[in-house]
């Protein structure tokens, strides 16, 4: 039971990576982070419950409230605010970039079993998913022109880690937890100011034209 | 294995010296609106820190017992400057601190009129970075305070070759000093760590054990340290920078740079490529040998044709670095045959030239310093005239001269003469066909000296001979007292070092006991007053002896001209009825005209001949003339090197597009490929 709910999940955040990377439309993008988030919360949750550790309620409430409420409120406050096309810009159509997010998928997938965890089960899938998650999120980074999309792809990378930590080592110690929730919320802030420089600057949100800084 | 002594007087005086230095830096930098003082500072601290390295190196080479120390340690980091001064650092000390004393004195004067007030902290801050990081070259442990101290000394060089920095030469010149020995310390770095890997540990007493590596990879690493140390050594073909950065400098810098620079690739020579890597190997010494040859014949024969006189002096040190190589060359040979006797022949020999290349070359660019400051120029054909109104300047130019030219009585001439003896022992001491080496060796180094004679003979026969030929040189007056002072003083040691040669080869015997391979005891002093091999039993001279015969002679033929009551009539020099004018003298492109004339396949020479066309084409209105020699290596090696560099450059940059996702797609491509590679496997 445990086991297909955490392989739901899982299953459930590469699907909202995928969808991810073939939505044009940004709001949607960053609703399908917070459902991408809930899901993490929901994978830490199921194995607070299973293997009876109360800390990781606390893990799974953090994650919930920061990743799925929070942080998609402020970067859609700052879509708002700054006023620009609701639209991704990928460089590559959506086709050929769900085919290349699959490719990066098998690839995650055949690493999880050199891992011994990740030889079968669930840390297989766990593992897999995560690999798989981290290189969906760089590969948005490389195709996603608008700074809002660079920052999704980042804490898709973020979330593939903590999904590591938390479904292979049965959780990290809280204080790092804390730690890397308080990074992430910064991070998120620091990005969002630099989102509103950089169109403030250009006049749009496009950093393929950061290059023009170079001398 | 000596034992090393850690404590009494002399165990302090680094650290001391290191001490002052720091304090002149700082007081330096503190004074710098006030030129006066700031300089005084400056170089008075110098010269103290100098005395103070020169006294613990004279304990070391007189005592052959190693000091060693800590100068920092820093607990919690776990870094650790210690140092250690063997016989042979105390050598190189010695040679600096020999140089480096009057040079400093003489700076306090010099630099008065050579640098801009305003440049003065600057100049007097990189004067003590400079000297303090030779001397952490000379007494570095590892390779980290090595490479690091390495590094600060080309830094400090580079600033002080660009301090009349508004001329676009002298930046280039500094430029091209850096590009040349950035590319030297890449093969050391490199060179470096592959030793370091092997040896598991960063001190040189681990990495030069001399066990460390052996077949194809050693000879790698010799030919790396070669390059890494001959660009700083200045031999050719890594000599480029040397005749750019040389002039560009203050001359009083020039002069630091030819015997302190210059020393500390030859240092590196010793230490890595001779002395640490095992016993050498024939192909190695045959490498250094021609290096040797080609520097010493080359550097000359380009010092013959200079008429900008730092510049000549400059391509002399090629010559004088390259017969050091020489000698060190034979050294090798005959360590890789076995024959320790004479190993140690040839390495006292290249020890000595190194003291004594940098006494007479030193002196010689404190002279040229003088007469560059009096005439407000560097070339040869507007001197003239000098000696009489500058005597004391064109004096000490003359025993410089003298000495770099290898007579007897001054120093140039034992260091020259043991480098033949050991170029003779060692074709006795070779077999097969290895030992024709040597006989070629010698006949050029003959060659050199030879040319070295002419050369200096044109350079103060045009200079400070006969009629002023510009109005600066007419109106050129003697130096201030300081410069002198520092002047005499290498010209002293000159004499001195040439009339008693035993003095040097009995100091060089502990430096000789502590290099591995050498035969302990080489017998190459033969008393104070002469030398010998100590091999062979017929080869000895005593300068000294010979001075006082000269001298007595002189003294004989002057009392004899003296009784006979010759009457002495002054008249002007008869001109054949004519005029002597300026115009009517021997130009120094004259003097070396034939030599270039014979050395034609050398120099190829170019020349242009252009008459300013007049009424008729028989009475031309002037005539420009115009003659250069052929840069080979600039043209044939140097420049098809870059022009290959730059294009390989331009087309890398393409990666770096500057675009963020072209840089994000590097990392992610970089990722895949390595989790594919190291992680697909269980």
């Amino acid at each position: 039971m445990t086991a297909n709910v955490l392989i739901l999940c899982a299953a459930g955040m590469l699907v909202t990576a995928y969808l991810m990377v073939g939505q044009k439309a940004l709001f949607t993008t960053i609703r399908l982070y917070g459902l991408q988030s809930f899901l993490l919360g929901l994978v830490a949750a199921t194995i607070a419950i299973a293997e009876s550790r109360h800390e990781l309620f606390i893990t799974a409430a953090l994650t919930v409230v920061l990743k799925a409420i929070l942080i998609p409120w402020f970067l859609m406050r700052t879509v708002d605010r700054i006023g620009i096309h609701r639209e991704v810009e990928p460089f590559l159509n959506v086709p050929a970039s769900l085919l290349i997010c699959l490719g990066l998928t098998v690839v995650g997938y055949r690493v999880s079993t050199a891992f011994q965890e990740g030889a079968r089960g669930v840390g297989h899938h766990l593992i897999g998913v995560a690999l798989s998650l981290l290189l969906i999120g760089l590969f948005m980074m490389v195709s996603r022109k608008k700074a809002i999309t660079q920052i999704l792809a980042l804490l898709t990378v973020e979330n593939a880690v903590f999904l590591v930590a938390v479904g292979v080592t049965s959780g990290m110690p809280l204080i790092v937890e804390l730690g890397i929730s308080f990074d992430v919320i910064l991070a998120v802030l620091v990005l969002g100011v630099l989102v509103q420089r950089i169109v403030g600057r250009f006049e749009s949100m496009d950093i393929s034209r950061l290059s023009k800084l170079k001398g | 294995m000596v034992e090393p002594s850690t404590g009494g007087l002399v165990a302090g005086a680094l650290p001391a010296a290191v001490l002052v230095r720091l304090l002149t830096v700082a007081a330096t930098t503190a004074l710098a609106r006030r030129p006066r003082p700031c300089r005084w500072v400056a170089l008075g601290g110098s010269m103290a820190a100098s005395v103070l390295t020169l006294t613990m190196a004279a304990e070391v080479i007189v005592s052959g017992r190693e000091v060693e120390g800590v100068l920092f340690h820093h607990a919690a980091s776990g870094i650790v400057f210690d140092y250690a001064v063997t016989p042979l650092s105390a050598w190189f000390l010695m040679v600096l601190g020999v140089v480096a004393l009057p040079t400093a004195l003489y700076s306090a004067a010099y630099f008065a009129h050579a640098v801009a007030a305003s440049r003065t902290a600057v100049v007097g801050v990189a004067f003590n970075v400079l000297l303090g990081s030779v001397e952490a070259v000379f007494v570095a442990t590892g390779v980290i305070v090595f490479l690091g101290a390495w590094e600060v000394m080309t830094l400090a060089t580079a600033a002080l070759v660009a301090t009349e920095y508004q001329e676009r030469a002298n930046r280039l010149a500094a430029y091209l000093y850096l590009v040349m020995s950035h590319v030297g310390t890449g093969c050391l770095v490199a060179a470096f760590m592959v030793l370091a890997s092997r040896a598991g540990a960063t001190s040189f007493t681990a990495m030069l054990a001399g066990d460390v590596v052996s077949g194809p990879l050693r000879d790698g690493l010799f030919a790396l340290f070669l390059v890494g140390f001959g660009v700083k050594a200045g031999v050719i073909p890594l000599h480029v920078w040397l005749p750019e950065a040389h002039p560009a400098a203050p001359s009083s810098i020039s002069a630091l740079m030819s015997a302190v620079l210059i020393t500390a690739g030859i240092y590196g020579l010793y230490r890595v490529c001779a002395f640490g890597l095992g016993v050498p190997d024939e192909r190695w010494a045959l490498a250094l040998l021609f290096v040797g040859m080609l520097s010493a014949i080359l550097g000359v024969l380009y010092a013959l044709t200079q008429t900008d006189l730092k510049r000549l002096l400059a391509c002399s040190t090629i010559e004088n670095s390259g017969i050091v190589v020489l000698g060190l060359g034979a050294g090798t040979m005959a360590l890789a045959h076995g024959h320790r006797a004479v190993a140690a022949v040839a390495v006292a020999a290249s020890l000595t030239h190194v003291l004594n290349h940098a006494i007479f070359k030193g002196l010689l660019f404190l002279a040229a310093g003088s007469v560059v400051m009096a005439t407000g120029t560097r070339q040869i054909e507007e001197f003239g005239g000098l000696l009489k109104r500058m005597p004391w300047t064109a004096l000490f130019f003359f025993i410089g001269a003298l000495a770099i030219s290898g007579l007897p009585l001054l120093n140039g001439f034992p260091s020259e003469w043991l480098t033949f003896q050991a170029l003779l022992l060692g074709f006795t001491a070779t077999p097969g066909l290895v030992r024709l080496n040597f006989p070629v060796a010698g006949a050029m180094l003959a060659l050199t000296s030879a040319l070295a004679a002419a050369c200096f003979v044109r350079a103060f026969g045009i200079g400070f001979l006969a009629l002023p030929r510009s109005r600066p040189a007419s109106d050129a007056h003697e130096s201030p007292r300081l410069m002198l002072v520092p002047q005499a003083w290498l010209a002293t040691l000159c004499v001195a070092l040439g009339l008693f040669p035993g003095v040097t080869l009995r100091a060089l015997e502990t430096v000789i006991a502590s290099l591995p391979g050498l035969e302990a005891a080489a017998p190459t002093a033969a008393g104070a007053l002469g030398m010998a091999p100590g091999i062979s039993s017929f080869d000895f001279v005593y300068p000294a002896i010979f001075g006082v015969a000269v001298l007595a002679a002189l003294v004989v033929a002057l009392s004899l001209t003296a009784r006979r009551g010759a009457v002495v009539r002054q008249v002007p020099t008869w001109a054949c009825g004519g005029v002597l004018t300026p115009r009517t003298e021997y130009t120094a492109t004259a003097f070396s005209k034939p030599l270039l004339m014979i050395f034609k396949a050398i120099y190829r020479p170019q020349r242009q001949v252009d008459a300013l066309a007049g009424a008729s084409p028989y009475f031309p209105q002037g005539v420009r003339y115009r003659a250069e020699i052929e840069p080979t290596f600039e043209r044939y090696i140097y420049g098809p090197l870059l022009r290959g560099v730059v294009r390989t450059a331009g087309a890398m940059r393409v990666l770096q597009a500057g675009s963020l996702h072209a840089y994000l797609a590097y990392v992610l491509v970089l990722a895949v490929v390595l989790l594919i590679w190291l992680g697909g496997t269980p």
